[in-house]
């Protein structure tokens, strides 16, 4: 019940900023289009759900990143992260709440590309199914335990600001978010190969539209199922650690 | 009475580096040592200057800093260690625009932090009106996005915020800042009664009529150091000034004060008007006899000096 009462804060917040309408709003039409282009003169078939892949993928993982990891740095600017730190409730499970704020807000870019991929006139053929469902739902927990790793990381590093934008952009080329990361030149290849999000975007994009990844659709959905429950774990220790560690490094706060 | 804050020989230091790169181990002793109880209903005021630990000492004892050494403890609960027992029965105050949710109205803002309280919505409805009221707001204004706010709309939604849980200790830093003096003055009769209902009080402010009138006991720090405590009136007399003499002067009597001024250090000289500080009464009349037989004063005032004369002597300015 908490979390849902601070999701609904998190939420009219949230919708206030012009950068979060823009993401959620703009952003999705924007590459969408761009998708369009860089796919329509290609030989691959089933291009409008790649593009919808495409247009859905890279706009949640906006909302992840700038709607929940940089919020962090948001607070820490407003001063309002060391008065929720300092609360009952605390940072932890206001965190989380907020996290999931941000992930229902990451499906408004997917219905808005879904759309328009329809208002081209594209074809939609998705793979329906058990397996889909369970690779969006990895994918989703997947995201979401990363998203938390990351505000725990940001939390406790008043220079965090520096990397920040370093997370959106790159990741949509290393995540196979806009096309699978086999296209990638070796050297980014093997960056790709090394980034944890690749896996389940791989399951999902299996699953989905049967695209072939170097790894089969059951070790892909282990690896998939693993790295999650890592970056959870490693998610619920970091909240722990750094409930002492920002008191001592005082890096919840800018004084 | 009980003592419910209780500070010993508290310290906190901070590592300093302008930049990424910059590795130098350059150390900032905040707090070295302090040490201070306060009972429970009194108001208790931290004075010093720009720098001098008061925030520090506040923000340890809400739980948001850890000290670097001694302890902090909230009814004889230690503030890091056992911070999740504390926070419930406890909130703070900061001056100034920062702790603001600004794209959120005063109720928004307000029935967020009561749900990180865990107020129950049914408390909510009555208490947010009642603080809003109490902080003087409208609810037209509290209705609005706080971005176009004043500062002292700002800072009463903060006071209302700070009493959002019905704290039973409240941490006060600079709560004044920026309220024009009526809302000063409403800032300071709801200090009052909130310690007339119990509630413990630990204040800073550089307002010192605040302190004054506001404080049962105050300490002055400086340099992370307690350089005096007690009450009002003792702390006024540790600076050891117990009487005031300030007269106004003619022009033409300006060589005859570089007379005075040589045999005695004044307190303040400006515009034709001199203070010097007297330790008692008899070295008080002797030296109004001395002013009244040496000059015609347009005005002559023996006085008690405030606690701002107290502090500036205290603190060397």
């Amino acid at each position: 019940m908490i979390y849902l009462k601070i999701m609904q804060a998190h939420l009219r917040f949230t919708l206030r900023r012009s950068m979060m309408i823009f993401i959620l709003f703009i952003q999705p039409v924007l590459f969408v289009g761009l998708s369009y282009y860089i796919y329509k003169d290609s030989s691959l078939t089933d291009i409008g759900s790649k593009i919808f892949i495409a247009g859905a993928l890279t706009n949640f993982w906006a909302c992840i990143v700038f709607s929940s990891i940089s919020d962090v740095e948001r607070e820490r600017w407003m001063g309002t992260l060391e008065l929720i730190f300092a609360s009952p409730l605390g940072f932890k499970h206001t965190q989380i709440a907020k996290t999931i704020a941000c992930l229902l807000l990451g499906l408004i870019p997917a219905v808005i590309a879904y759309l328009l991929i329809l208002l081209i006139g594209l074809e939609l053929s998705f793979a329906a199914g058990l397996k889909s469902l369970i690779a969006a739902v990895v994918l989703i927990a997947f995201m979401f335990s990363l998203s938390l790793c990351l505000s725990c990381f940001f939390a406790i590093s008043r220079n965090s600001r520096v990397v920040m934008n370093a997370f959106e952009y790159p990741f949509f080329v290393l995540s196979g978010f806009v096309f699978p990361i086999s296209m990638l030149p070796q050297g980014l290849y093997f960056l790709a190969v090394a980034n944890p999000l690749t896996y389940p975007v791989a399951l999902f994009r299996q699953a989905v539209i049967g695209e072939k990844f170097y790894l089969s659709w059951d070790l892909l959905l282990l690896v998939s199922i693993t790295l999650t429950s890592f970056f959870f774990i490693l998610a619920l220790w970091l909240f722990k650690k750094i409930e002492n560690y920002v008191r001592i490094s005082c890096s919840f706060s800018l004084v | 009475m009980s003592v419910v804050i209780e500070v010993i020989n508290l310290s906190r230091s901070f590592h300093r580096s302008q930049s990424l790169r910059d590795k130098s181990n350059d150390t900032v002793e905040a707090l070295r040592g302090i040490s201070f109880q306060v009972n429970k209903g009194q108001v208790f005021g931290l004075l010093g200057p720009n720098g001098a630990g008061k925030t520090t000492t506040l923000k340890i004892l809400s739980t948001m800093l850890a000290p670097s050494g001694g302890e902090a403890k909230i009814f004889g609960l230690d503030t890091f260690g056992q911070e999740q027992q504390i926070r419930p029965f406890i909130n703070f105050i900061f001056g100034g625009d920062k702790g603001f949710y600004w794209r959120l109205s005063a109720v928004e803002i307000l029935t967020f932090f009561a749900d990180l309280y865990g107020v129950p919505r049914s408390i909510q409805k009555k208490r947010i009106p009642y603080l809003l009221d109490l902080v003087g707001l409208s609810i037209i204004d509290a209705q609005r996005n706080t971005e176009s706010y004043s500062k002292g709309m700002k800072q009463k939604v903060q006071i209302a915020r700070g009493l959002i849980n019905d704290p039973k200790v409240i941490f006060f830093d600079e709560p004044t800042l920026g309220l024009d003096p009526a809302s000063a003055i409403e800032f300071r009769a709801i200090v009052t009664n909130l310690a007339a209902s119990g509630k413990t009080i630990i204040l800073t402010t550089h307002y010192m009529a605040e302190a004054q009138q506001l404080c049962d006991q105050i300490s002055l720090i400086d340099q992370g150091r307690i350089i005096a405590a007690g009450d009002t009136q003792s702390f006024i007399e540790l600076a050891g000034k117990h009487n005031i003499i300030e007269f106004s002067y003619k022009a033409q009597e300006s060589s005859k004060i570089a007379l005075l001024i040589a045999s005695r250090e004044p307190l303040f000289h400006k515009e034709q008007k001199i203070a010097f500080s007297v330790e008692d009464s008899n070295k008080a009349k002797a030296l109004t006899g001395q002013i009244l037989q040496q000059f015609d004063p347009i005005e002559l005032k023996l006085r008690k000096p405030t606690l701002e004369e107290a502090y500036l002597a205290l603190t060397g300015n």
